[in-house]
């Protein structure tokens, strides 16, 4: 018994010795001790459903951002790994809720997306805020930043009430103005269309313009034709839709049978953003139109080095919000890196630490450096794709770049930049 | 009528026509001061084109509606998968039509076809057996719950969640005079949707089939015993139940130009509605419950914001089910 005491107590004080010196050594070199974990990124998208056409787009971002976190931290010399798990969320709230348990229980630590505000509630309410995981929904609607997220909550999207800014803009431009010009309201009745349609009011008639409506119309009815007939009723101005790809493809065709509806005074937001347009809407409703989503500032070299990445990859092509679903991705790596752990609650606390605007600024394409940054204890600022990332404190971005766009023979072209500012 | 008593001694029957002419005379007043609320508050034009928007929803409300009625006034049966009745028809047509390059029409009448065949494949799989093991009210009203996700699932497994549409166009209208407009495809609805309900009504009022339905719809154990084939009849109900689904699926689908699997059972809830209203039981009712519901979540359209029109056409329920609890054109309980 006392030899084998003996033998105990020299092993722990050698423990002891050896871990002094291994810390002293790691606090002259200024390196914290390195971690060794794999990180599971959950990338919860809608390739079914309403927002369908947004899946596949935001898959192929959150990929090429896993590639890129592996590729740094190898680089970095991190024995840290990153892996994707995704689900579909069927653009239903309790189908993304199932969807997010079946990430969850694959080991994801933090998720990008989902793509819509009741999505993200559901997800929020019943497992994300209790268990303190952090989200990066694409949704952009006000509601989540009034809603008690717990800091779990982190947007690289703008939020709708600088989308409705930019839409403002853009219509005020075409008409030459605001002052006493109408426009005609239609939104579906959801937490995205009913925000983006009241923040659009305010801000046109604060301008001195008029606004026809807001008409709200319910995703399930049977029937738009007596809803399209108010909205074209009196030849408005213009047209201000916020509503999602199926059921506008029924909207927009009551609203052609009118006989009164021209696409030239159509401007809708970024859930319709659809390019090429689908088969489900006619084409007559938006060849002519312009859409306003959230875009990447085009000049800068990470903009551009993501549009070669993107698409010399296979899969498809750019589409809406594909940067900020790419720039989701990366924050939640190099949180993970941050925190030194797989954690989703240090996660948490880590990101709004990466968002400017303290801190050295790092883009994508130095993120090995960035990586050996963050394990250095320096605190970094990462400038997105999408533009800089400034968590406020309901953690959403304060400024907004938005594309512009029209369609031409079915295809979204850009026709220029707007910057919208809270 | 199918909605008589199965049992008990009738009422006498001056009493019981007086009351359904007494429900006529109250949807024709309500009809007439809507009608004029209308025109005194929106103008001509704006309470015609609502109306013909009314028109064209109420036909397939219609429709789906007295399939439900027939197979509730003759087996008393509520059939939640009647919704995703709708739903199959409306595919099977799709298929032919978007998938097979057939031309409308035909592919129309598949789906009838297919709708009516699978209602029947209901029927000899599921009810009659269970009826002859005595299986309750409540076991069968699960049994359908069970089917409807069913039909929906192998809807969604064999052509996918995204929405679909069949070729045509659905963006051109008719002008009418005073300015008034009709989508064409919607005007076909309401044409071939009104014709088969002419003939479904004329059916059942001189038909020996219609007449058979009623025997068992008033008495099934008399209708036996007084040697109708029995099997037969309700066979021939779910034909024509279903037949009417399909139609109603492949016509409302039509008309709001994109289908998915889930729309038959969104439109579920305002079948039951215009049924009801009606007088659950009696077919001529779920056609009246059915333009009126119709009409009435257009008209309530130009009053009150288009988001609660649905919510309109169950208060308008509602407030009938107070005035008039068997419905417009039911009977008075028997005791």
């Amino acid at each position: 018994m006392t030899r084998a005491r003996h033998a105990t107590a020299l092993i722990t004080s050698i423990a002891l010795i050896l871990g002094i010196a291994a810390g002293g050594a790691m606090m002259t070199s200024g390196v914290i001790a390195a971690p060794s974990f794999t990180m599971t990124i959950g990338d919860l998208e809608p390739y079914t459903g309403d927002l369908g056409p947004l899946g596949a787009p935001a898959d192929k971002a959150v990929k090429l951002a896993t590639a890129q976190l592996n590729q740094a931290a190898k680089q970095a010399g991190l024995a840290v790994t990153f892996k994707m798990v995704t689900a579909d969320t069927r653009s239903d709230p309790q189908a993304a809720l199932s969807a997010a348990r079946q990430l969850i229980d694959q080991g994801a630590t933090c998720l990008t997306g989902p793509a819509s505000t009741p999505e993200s509630l559901a997800i929020l309410n019943s497992i994300t805020k209790a268990r303190r995981i952090p989200m990066l929904p694409s949704a952009s609607s006000t509601r989540l930043r009034t809603v008690d997220d717990g800091h779990t909550i982190f947007r690289t999207v703008p939020p709708d009430n600088l989308q409705a800014r930019a839409l403002v803009l853009a219509v005020k431009q075409q008409l030459g103005g605001a002052q006493g010009k109408t426009v005609a309201i239609g939104y579906q009745n959801s937490p995205y269309g009913e925000g983006l349609a009241n923040t659009f009011k305010q801000s046109w008639t604060a301008m001195g313009g008029r606004i026809q409506g807001p008409f709200g119309y319910d995703p399930n009815q049977p029937s738009y034709d007596t809803e399209a007939a108010k909205i074209v009723a009196g030849s408005p101005d213009a047209f201000v839709f916020a509503d999602f790809p199926d059921t506008f493809g029924k909207v927009s065709a009551a609203l052609l049978r009118t006989g009164k509806f021209s696409a030239a005074k159509l401007f809708v937001s970024d859930a319709l953003a659809v390019s090429p347009i689908p088969a489900t809407i006619p084409a007559a409703a938006l060849n002519g139109a312009h859409a306003v989503n959230a875009g990447s500032p085009t000049g800068t070299p990470q903009a551009q080095a993501f549009n070669t990445l993107y698409l010399s990859a296979p899969g498809p092509k750019r589409s809406a919000l594909d940067a900020n679903n790419f720039d989701s991705g990366i924050l939640c790596g190099l949180a993970a890196v941050a925190a030194g752990a797989n954690t989703p609650s240090l996660i948490a606390t880590q990101l709004p630490k990466l968002s400017g605007p303290a801190g050295s600024p790092f883009t994508y394409l130095q993120l090995a450096a960035a990586m050996r940054a963050l394990r250095a204890g320096t605190r970094i600022h990462y400038v997105g794709v999408s533009g800089p990332i400034e968590f406020n404190a309901q953690g959403d971005t304060s400024a907004g770049t938005y594309d512009l766009s029209t369609w031409k023979n079915g295809a979204l072209v850009l026709v220029r930049q707007i910057n919208a500012k809270e | 009528m199918l909605n008589a008593a199965r049992s008990g001694t009738p009422p006498p029957a001056d009493a019981r026509a007086a009351a359904t002419g007494a429900g006529r005379r109250w949807v024709a007043a309500a009809c007439i001061a809507a009608l004029a609320a209308l025109l005194a508050s929106r103008g001509a034009e704006t309470a015609a084109q609502a109306t013909i928007n009314g028109l064209v929803t109420g036909t397939y409300f219609a429709l789906g509606a007295v399939g439900l009625s027939l197979v509730f006034g003759v087996l008393r049966l509520v059939n939640f998968a009647h919704g995703d009745m709708l739903t199959f028809g409306a595919y099977v047509a799709l298929f032919l039509n978007a998938g097979s390059g057939w031309p409308i029409v035909p592919a129309t009448l598949g789906g009838v076809l297919a709708t009516a065949a699978l209602a029947a494949a209901s029927e000899l799989a599921i009810w009659r057996p269970m009826r002859a093991r005595r299986a309750g009210g409540f076991q069968m009203l699960l049994i359908t719950v069970g089917l409807a996700f069913v039909i929906r699932n192998c809807i969604q497994l064999a052509a996918g969640a995204d929405p679909l549409q069949l070729r045509l166009d659905v963006t051109s209208a008719v002008a009418l005079p005073g300015g008034l407009r009709i989508g064409t495809v919607e005007l076909w609805v309401v044409v071939a949707g009104l014709g088969a309900l002419l003939a479904v009504a004329t059916l059942l009022r001189y038909g020996r089939l219609g007449k058979e339905m009623r025997a068992l719809a008033d008495n099934l154990s008399l209708a036996e015993v007084a040697g109708i084939d029995t099997r037969r009849v309700i066979l021939a109900t779910w034909l024509f139940a279903g037949a009417l689904a399909g139609l109603a699926g492949v016509l409302s689908s039509a008309a709001a130009g994109i289908l998915t699997p889930n729309f038959g059972f969104q439109l579920l809830l305002s079948l039951f509605a215009a049924t009801i209203l009606g007088g659950i039981g009696n077919a001529y009712g779920a056609l009246a419950g059915g333009l009126l519901l119709g009409f009435a979540e257009e008209w309530s359209a130009l009053f009150v914001d288009a988001r609660w029109k649905l919510a309109v056409g169950f208060v308008i329920l509602i407030l009938t089910l107070l005035v008039r609890p068997n419905g417009l054109l039911g009977r008075p309980a028997l005791k």
